[in-house]
């Protein structure tokens, strides 16, 4: 006998209940079976786990759908509500800028998202989002293999937040706006007639219902069809989200940084400011927490001189009686060439 | 019988119940690995958190191997390292960062393991990542490289850990004595 086997005299312990792991299951099912936008894209980085984790149950889903991951809702019956006009807005003339700049080399956008948790440890993110579509993930370590094993990560809704930027960027913005909004499906109905919108609708309850009855969990009662101000909230929510998304994703991609820049200038509930960062002159673009579900409010910061984005930080909402954890997420951005990442020169 | 490499390429690309399917296989060993560091009941605690962790960062997973063991104990390991700091402390800790650093759970551990307490002594004096690779070697089965997987570090460096770690207890007066064999 050595060291090792009396180790494993002390390796018994009693296991978890059969119960406990059929739970886990549950919990994970339910994670799982978030609809395809959850499944697909990464998580919102002001999305903590745990939120998703408690995600059983007809509040949690209607949380989701208000982060605007789900996006199953309510139909607007008109596409006019979903209509905004691009106002004159800093965005608008930083995307202009952005757009008329100089070219800049490499053929990839590469974006560092440094992410502290609450518990104060740090989590980076290398995002590389190629000219060409494709979607790198890793870390200091693991991007270079990543790009070298051609593990592409690019899912149809990174291509359609992508193509809605870009058209932003160099066409129709009315029309790239209700791409954007309905990247991850089209639940809200917008753009659609009246009676399209209603099938978007019941499809979307009966959806919901049916995730519900395989998880053999209690069936949300179908919920009312929000109007009004509730379904302007929603729609910019979707908006926000996905067009904050792609800025994450390719910040350095030209097309996509402007054509972001000037679809989130079409949110009325969007404000801009100028200040300062440590000496860098920086606009800070402010989300409501009317348009990301009633419990944080959200700002965007970005360089001014080029809109690159600096940091995304959530904050609680006062008046929420379960307001969000305040979240930073710092990021850098800068154009690489994928051949250089692939030999580990980044 | 698909690898779970290939199950986790298949969840990713929106196939749900391939997920569901890696989580069953190792579901067992992850189970009793948590219960070994936390007890029983905060392992069923914690359990689901894990799995729900393994699922988002499952695009990051190195396909490259084919079993997903591994890279779920280094998934649980997290959760518990988030599963202790979480726990409300009496006093708010002074320095977060630090804590975070220092973070050591095997003091608990010794307390919950109400056996061979000669050897728990012994373990209480190992630095926390050997005891980390001892464990990971000895009771989860891995191999050293596996064990280094589940820490992110080198083979190299977990095989130098666990050798270090093995010394000191054949070493220790109290392990000596239940081997019976001579501490010179």
């Amino acid at each position: 006998m050595d060291e090792m086997d009396l180790m494993k005299k002390l390796s018994d312990v009693p296991s978890p209940s059969p119960e406990a792991y059929d739970r886990a299951r549950a919990v994970l099912e339910t994670a799982v079976a978030e609809p395809v936008d959850t499944v697909v894209r990464p998580k919102r980085w002001f999305s903590w786990p745990r939120a998703g984790v408690a995600a059983v149950g007809a509040a949690a889903v209607a949380a989701t759908v208000v982060m605007g991951v789900t996006g199953g809702s309510a139909p607007t019956g008109t596409s006019t509500e979903a209509a905004s006009p691009v106002v004159e807005s800093p965005l608008v003339k930083l995307a202009s800028e952005v757009k008329a700049a100089a070219a800049q080399p490499g053929d990839s956008s590469l974006v560092i998202a440094t992410k502290t948790a609450p518990d104060n440890s740090r989590h980076v993110y290398y995002t590389l989002y190629t000219d060409k579509g494709q979607i790198f993930t890793g870390d200091s370590t693991t991007l270079a293999s990543s790009v070298t094993r051609n593990d592409d990560q690019a899912t149809p809704y990174n291509a359609k937040v992508m193509a809605a930027a870009r058209e932003a960027a160099n066409g129709d913005v009315e029309k790239a706006r209700i791409a954007m909004i309905t990247a991850a499906n089209n639940a809200l109905g917008v753009g659609l007639d009246p009676a399209a919108a209603d099938k978007a609708w019941a499809d979307t309850q009966a959806e919901v219902a049916e995730t519900f009855r395989k998880l053999g969990k209690e069936v949300p009662a179908p919920r009312p069809r929000p109007t009004g101000k509730e379904l302007e909230n929603r729609i910019n929510n979707h908006l926000w989200s996905n067009a904050t998304y792609a800025l994450v994703v390719g910040a350095a991609n030209t097309e996509v940084r402007a054509g972001v820049l000037k679809l989130l200038a079409t949110i009325k509930e969007v404000t801009v400011g100028e200040t300062d960062l440590d000496g860098q002159r920086v606009l800070t673009i402010t989300a409501s927490p009317d348009i990301l579900g009633g419990n944080a409010s959200a700002v965007l910061t970005l360089n001014a001189d080029n809109g690159l984005p600096i940091r995304d930080e959530v904050f609680p909402a006062k008046d929420s009686p379960q307001p969000s954890k305040h979240a930073v997420v710092s990021y850098e951005s800068s154009r690489v060439s994928l051949a250089d990442v692939a030999a580990g020169k980044i | 019988m698909s690898s779970d490499a290939e199950l986790i390429g298949r969840s990713l690309r929106g196939d749900t119940s391939a997920f569901v399917e890696v989580i069953r296989r190792h579901e067992t060993a992850i189970g009793n690995y948590l219960a070994r560091r936390v007890g029983r009941q905060a392992a069923e605690d914690v359990l689901g958190d894990v799995w729900v962790a393994a699922y988002e960062s499952r695009a990051t997973y190195d396909r490259s191997y084919p079993e997903a063991r591994p890279w779920l104990y280094g998934v649980a390991l997290n959760r518990l390292r988030r599963h202790w700091r979480s726990e409300p402390a009496e006093q708010p800790a002074p320095d977060l960062t630090r804590l975070a650093h220092d973070w050591d759970p095997w003091p608990a551990v010794d307390a919950r393991v109400d056996v061979q307490a000669p050897l728990r002594r012994a373990l209480a004096r190992l630095k926390p990542e050997e005891r980390e690779v001892l464990g990971l070697v000895a009771w989860e089965d891995l191999t050293v490289a596996e064990a280094g997987r589940v820490l992110d570090i080198p083979a190299g460096t977990a095989r130098r850990l666990l050798h270090q770690a093995r010394k000191a207890l054949r070493e220790a007066p109290e392990v000596a004595a239940l081997l019976q064999v001579p501490t010179t």
